[in-house]
């Protein structure tokens, strides 16, 4: 039993890893990404109503600010992380008990009127036998250019190291529109990216390289475009398209978003879906689908349940490669700083069929500095 | 026209019957990639215990310089009764998960569960892996650049730039010097 503890703990690194902004507030509290966090792309650094919105949406608020507002920052520079970790159940069918950090990212953005310099570095997972230059790296560092330096709206541009927009942006990254949709976990890479944000409609446009400098997750060069239209205060729709291309392969992604937003019950759904033209070098291709939906209730101040929907099918034309999983998340904000979450997930191949299945149950520990 | 947009349709969510191609190429790209090669596991960015399995030239060269679809599991996992193909390194990893599979690379023994760890692999994707190395792993016999590498009866090949065994070279001489196949021919040959 220890011993699958054990390894457990140096294998569950497949569940592991960081997390990104709740996309479940945009509609529901706010209209855009850039209501709370500086890069248009939502996620890592809050600005001074992101922070405000950390104090209000927690059960026990205190001090929002970094580090508690123990020390005063100039004004040109914001900084910021997040720590986390979890311990929980894999089965796998073996059942096996896991534990490991997932995220330990600090961020730092320093700006004069329109121009801003942003850089997350943190700890990484350790690449087998170069281990000693890669506990530590920096997964995002761009120049952004801001048309309304002190607004939220506006022209942007970006140049740099970063995730390209692209769909729904779900913080949880098994999650299969962002495992099998585009924007894998540390898939950020090296971009420029041409950005519009209204509260009535966004639009993003990114192209992007295989990282050069370093063994790479992110192995294709290619363009990524998402439109996002709201069409009332608690309804969106948007569209999405990626072409990425390597020696052996090409894929052209295309999908739509959704959100609505029930303002009685505090519920929101959201929805994306994808086709998937897979070109494999002389050998054809293969027609991928891929779809997550997600509902997201808001039970009380500082607690929050997603029940989510996942689709992926591999091939199309083959019978017997789809996986389906149904996925639940607790989320409990008891500070402005601190966050607990259950995490939750069962998941079939071909559902229905009997075939193999998995599960987990983890237990996620967060901490915004 | 509508009654046929939605047969093809109903035809495309249910699925058809195995047609894709066996070879590396395909397998890694449209199955192993996605399902083995994610970011903290089997990719280029983590290799977890050194293994590669989001590029082409990755995969060929874990299966290769790991011996894994060549050697049977050596020990506690046992045969599987299968068929052929089943009881090799990545097809034992892929179904029942085992302990020590991973001796014979990484000098020790580690004790594994079922792969991918997250979520299973279609048997559907396991078949297809197996018939791949039935039918002589296309694409993963060896890796180009190495020289002359062993065949499967200490016998010598060229290898050619898509990875597989080209024209036999030689026999060698002594007895069981050519032994690991698709690995370069050792001087003892």
């Amino acid at each position: 039993m220890l011993s699958r503890i054990v390894i457990a703990a140096a294998a569950v690194a497949a569940l592991a890893a960081r997390a990104d902004a709740y996309p479940q507030y945009q509609m529901s509290r706010e209209q855009t990404c850039t209501a709370c966090h500086t890069s248009p792309a939502g996620g890592g650094l809050l600005n001074e109503n992101g922070t405000a919105f950390a104090e209000t949406m927690s059960q026990f608020g205190t001090p929002p600010e970094f580090m508690y507002a123990a020390f005063k920052l100039p004004s040109w520079l914001l900084l910021g992380g997040d720590l986390r970790g979890f311990a929980g159940f894999d089965r796998t069918p073996q059942d096996v008990l896991v534990a490991f950090p997932m995220q330990t990212d600090v961020y730092a953005e320093a700006k004069y009127k329109g121009i801003s310099l942003h850089v997350t570095g943190g700890y990484r997972p350790a690449e087998h036998g170069n281990e000693a230059a890669t506990h530590l790296w920096s997964r995002e560092h761009y120049l952004m250019w801001k048309q309304n330096a002190d607004g939220t709206d506006g022209l942007f541009v970006r140049v740099g190291r970063f995730m390209p927009v692209f769909g729904l942006r779900f913080a949880e990254h098994p999650d299969y529109t962002r495992r099998y949709g585009g924007t894998e976990l540390y898939s950020e890479t090296y971009g420029l990216a041409i950005e519009y944000i209204d509260p009535k409609w966004e639009a993003h446009a990114t192209g992007f390289i295989k990282d050069p400098l370093i063994d790479p997750v992110e192995h294709y060069n290619g363009a990524a475009v998402y439109g996002e239209y709201r069409i009332t205060d608690s309804a969106s729709a948007g569209l999405e398209g990626m072409v990425k291309t390597d020696t052996f392969d090409r894929y052209w992604r295309g999908g739509a978003t959704g959100k609505y937003y029930i303002k009685g019950p505090d519920v929101l759904l959201q929805l994306e879906a994808q086709y998937v033209h897979h070109w494999i070098d002389n050998n054809g291709f293969a027609s991928e689908a891929v779809g997550y939906l997600m509902g997201s209730w808001f039970i009380a101040n500082g607690f929050l349940f997603d029940l989510g929907l996942g689709y992926y099918n591999e091939n199309t034309r083959i019978k017997g490669v789809d996986r389906e999983c149904v996925d639940g998340n607790f989320h409990w904000f008891a500070t402005s700083h601190v966050e607990g979450i259950l995490n939750l997930r069962y998941e079939t191949i071909q559902f229905g069929s009997g075939a193999l299945s998995g599960a987990w149950a983890l237990l996620q520990l967060h901490y915004r500095l | 026209m509508f009654r046929t947009a939605l047969l093809l349709v109903a035809a495309a969510a249910c699925g058809g019957a195995e047609d894709r191609p066996k070879n590396l190429t395909y397998i890694t790209e449209a199955i192993l990639q996605p399902t083995c090669g994610a970011a903290e596991c089997h990719s280029q960015y983590t290799q977890q215990v050194g293994d590669e399995y989001d590029t082409v030239e990755s995969a060929r060269r874990t299966f290769v310089s790991h011996f894994q679809l060549t050697t049977p599991d050596p020990n506690n996992c046992g045969p599987s009764n299968g068929t052929v193909g089943q009881d090799t390194m990545i097809v034992t990893a892929l179904t029942r998960g085992c302990a020590s599979y991973l001796g014979t690379t990484q000098n020790g023994k580690l004790a594994i569960v079922r792969m991918p760890y997250d979520a299973p692999m279609p048997s559907e994707d396991i078949q297809l892996i197996v018939d791949w190395i039935n039918a002589g792993a296309s694409g993963a016999q060896c890796i180009p650049g190495q020289g002359d590498v062993c065949g499967h009866n200490n016998d010598a090949y060229t290898c050619d730039d898509d990875g597989n065994l080209g024209v036999f070279v030689r026999l060698c001489t002594t007895a069981n010097a050519c032994t690991l196949p698709g690995n370069p021919v050792p001087s003892s040959c």
